[in-house]
């Protein structure tokens, strides 16, 4: 396997990690807006689901995102992190997966910068893994429905707008790196 | 900062969650610290669970990860509840907490014996169902009961 390949599987490994134990860090601010809008949740899965798409931009790997999610579901199974979906907890981790793959493959490197590419991504990923929840969980109806969707896109896209300015910064060094060390077959 | 597309992205995006926060917020049912509205039938009755006769209750419930969790407290037993409201054929009951999330018991569940309790925790009212699998229908802060 190339040295640059066994790399990118290792920073997609470590950002299935990151996004799994983040979303902690920030659940106390965001359970301060969710409680004031009377609303169960969908501000903290897009941060986690950023990390998904920081490692999908920069590794560049068709599926990586389903290969991710299906990674953190299991990890999350495993780890009894299970929150309130219980055992189906790996398909709320999948489904955002397979949609940052559908995102990222329909709008191509080249055609669409950086930035939109990731904004979209997240925004669509937070709100597929919200609809996810809901059908799954809450069962959310009416205004109230509406809301939590339309808070779980507005989140993620903010997210994705923050992961698409660490991925620049980690897409220098990516670059560098594969100048440096890529290729080096092992 | 600079993809205008973006930008516009996002900002349509929170002002349509603001203008949504502002009808929910309107337009949803609420209730006073201490009340619980109970509806059936078009009725709806607002009872102060304050006032409740609570007794000692005590058993094991499962959580998501599947580790079993003691409960001690003070609880009500639904059916006392909808009994004291003369609610005696329904088929299910949903009861809904203050940020929306809701969960269903039937009437077979509610009306047997020391399964189905609203417990009295820290001024506020959670679901237990004792004997489910998982947590999902361990509601907190309660603050609406709908009989069907």
């Amino acid at each position: 396997m190339k040295r640059s390949k066994l790399v990118m599987l290792n920073f997609m490994a470590l950002c299935c990690v990151l996004g799994l134990f983040t979303k902690k860090l920030i659940n106390p601010m965001a359970n301060v807006i969710t409680e004031a809008l009377h609303i169960p949740g969908g501000i903290s899965t897009g941060f986690s689901i950023m990390f998904l798409v920081i490692a999908l931009e920069a590794a560049g790997m068709r599926g990586g995102g389903s290969l991710m999610g299906c990674v953190q579901g299991l990890l999350a199974l495993a780890l009894g992190r299970v929150g309130s979906m219980g055992i189906f907890m790996p398909i709320g981790y999948l489904i955002p997966g397979i949609t940052t793959d559908l995102v990222f493959g329909l709008m191509k490197k080249g055609r669409f910068p950086r930035q939109e590419r990731m904004v979209f991504a997240n925004a669509l990923a937070a709100l597929m893994a919200s609809v996810t929840a809901n059908v799954l969980v809450f069962r959310l109806k009416g205004a109230v429905l509406w809301l939590y969707l339309c808070v779980s896109a507005a989140s993620g896209s903010v997210y994705g707008l923050l992961g698409s300015w660490i991925a620049g910064r980690l897409n220098t060094a990516f670059l560098w790196y594969s100048d440096k060390s890529g290729g080096n077959g092992s | 900062m600079k993809n205008k597309r973006v930008m516009f992205f996002i900002l349509s995006l929170l002002a349509l969650a603001g203008i949504l926060s502002a009808i929910h917020l309107k337009t949803r049912d609420t209730s006073a610290q201490g009340n619980v509205k109970v509806s059936h039938k078009g009725e709806n009755f607002v009872l102060d669970y304050n006032k409740w006769q609570y007794e000692p209750v005590s058993g094991i419930r499962i959580n998501g990860k599947g580790d079993e969790i003691s409960v001690e407290g003070n609880g009500i037993e639904l059916s006392t509840v909808l009994e004291q409201l003369n609610i005696d054929h329904y088929r299910n009951v949903i009861v809904s907490s203050d940020d929306s999330y809701s969960a269903e018991v039937s009437a077979d569940e509610a009306e047997e014996n020391g399964k189905v309790y609203l417990m009295y925790e820290d001024d506020e009212l959670r679901l237990i169902v004792f004997g489910d699998a998982d947590s999902k229908r361990s509601v907190s802060n309660v603050v609406q009961i709908t009989v069907e």
